[in-house]
């Protein structure tokens, strides 16, 4: 099973944030763009938000529910959760991996 | 439907349509978002799959559209290269644009053969056609102003063209675009080498178009290998039930002959 998002190439990173996003409960587009612009503090374009959207329901991280008014929300998948925890937790590896040699420069 | 929806692909437009125009509306594009959509059009473009998982474009697209940077770049230098006189007048020294030219008409090629492959096993008329006209079309390369052999390069092009329409590979349009693009420098060329020379001149026609029609070869290509269905896999498939049927008929002819000899 493939729990890395490097071939979504520069939908990687907001692919990420798509799934953050959603880890805490279903959203639909709107809703999403915006708790990812709170969250990374960068705004995120639709052309980029559907580019995301598309790649992670194809590879089966996220799914469609019914629409509501127009506005579909979408899930995170067990598949989806899965992923999001294997690469959070490598960055959160990589980040005290970089903080300890920091901090060992510095003092 | 709003305009930035439209750059997207109908399949696309039907899957996200509705929520993607609904999220216009509740946030209207900033100029900057109109240019982010615009980047998420040519990307659903490129990428069909994501919504139509049996729909996958054929990266050879890319072999004819660098042939045609390639062109541009040859064009280039040949404008801004030095003119040299001789005992017979002037001429301009455009040496340089050799290799881009080489590499051009090389991918052009490619282009085309990438097309004829995808033709349907009925099409083989056209390419044998093609094939013809491009191995003499490969000698254009080398000797540019050997202009009878574009014409067969050329003449390679329209050929897959019509077989691409008739195979269905392309969308009817596209086939008569590339094929009227492609016959067209044919057509002048000839009249040109038949008509007096001021007869082009009365008849409102210039270089010019000829010159066009011949640069826009290259990019329709690789349009045309864009949008071809790939079908290259598609005909074993298909004869599949036909091969059984006849293997059918073949035993049950078998089986009345032992019949009757018995």
């Amino acid at each position: 099973m493939n729990e890395t998002l490097t071939d979504f190439g520069r939908f990687a990173e907001p692919s990420l944030y798509i799934l953050v996003s959603l880890s805490e409960g279903p959203r639909h587009g709107y809703a999403i763009m915006t708790d990812v612009e709170s969250v990374s503090g960068r705004p995120m374009g639709a052309g980029t938000l559907y580019g995301a959207l598309a790649r992670l329901e194809q590879r089966g991280l996220i799914e469609a529910l019914e629409p509501e008014d127009r506005r579909r929300p979408y899930r995170l998948t067990a598949s989806g959760a899965r992923t999001l925890e294997v690469q959070l937790t490598r960055l959160r590896s990589f980040a005290d991996t970089g903080l300890a040699r920091l901090r060992g420069r510095t003092t | 439907m709003s305009d930035l929806l439209k750059l997207y692909p109908r399949p696309w437009r039907e899957r996200y349509g509705e929520e993607f125009e609904a999220l216009l509306a509740d946030r209207p594009p900033t100029v900057r978002h109109r240019l982010d959509i615009v980047r998420g059009a040519i990307d659903a473009r490129l990428h069909p799959e994501l919504v139509n998982p049996d729909h996958v474009i054929d990266r050879w697209w890319l072999a004819p559209f660098a042939g045609f940077g390639l062109l541009l770049v040859a064009l280039l230098i040949v404008l801004v290269s030095p003119e040299r006189f001789d005992a017979y007048g002037s001429y301009r020294d455009a040496s340089a644009a050799a290799l881009p030219w080489l590499g051009a008409v090389a991918l052009l090629i490619v282009g085309i053969a990438r097309l004829a492959w995808l033709l349907p096993p009925e099409q083989g008329l056209m390419r044998v056609i093609a094939s013809v006209g491009m191995s003499a079309g490969a000698l254009w390369a080398l000797a540019p102003w050997t202009w009878i052999l574009g014409m067969t390069l050329f003449g390679a092009a329209a050929a897959v063209a019509i077989g691409a329409w008739r195979g269905r590979v392309l969308p009817g349009w596209l086939a008569a675009v590339l094929a009227v693009t492609a016959g067209l420098p044919i057509a002048l060329f000839f009249a040109m080498a038949v008509l007096p020379w001021y007869a082009m001149r009365e008849a409102g026609v210039s270089y010019v178009v000829f010159f066009v029609a011949v640069v826009l070869v290259w990019p329709l290509v690789a349009l045309c290998l864009l949008r071809a269905r790939r079908q290259d896999q598609e005909p074993a498939t298909r004869s599949l039930p036909d091969a059984r049927g006849s293997a059918r008929r073949a035993s049950e002819a078998a089986q009345a002959k032992v019949g009757e000899v018995r």
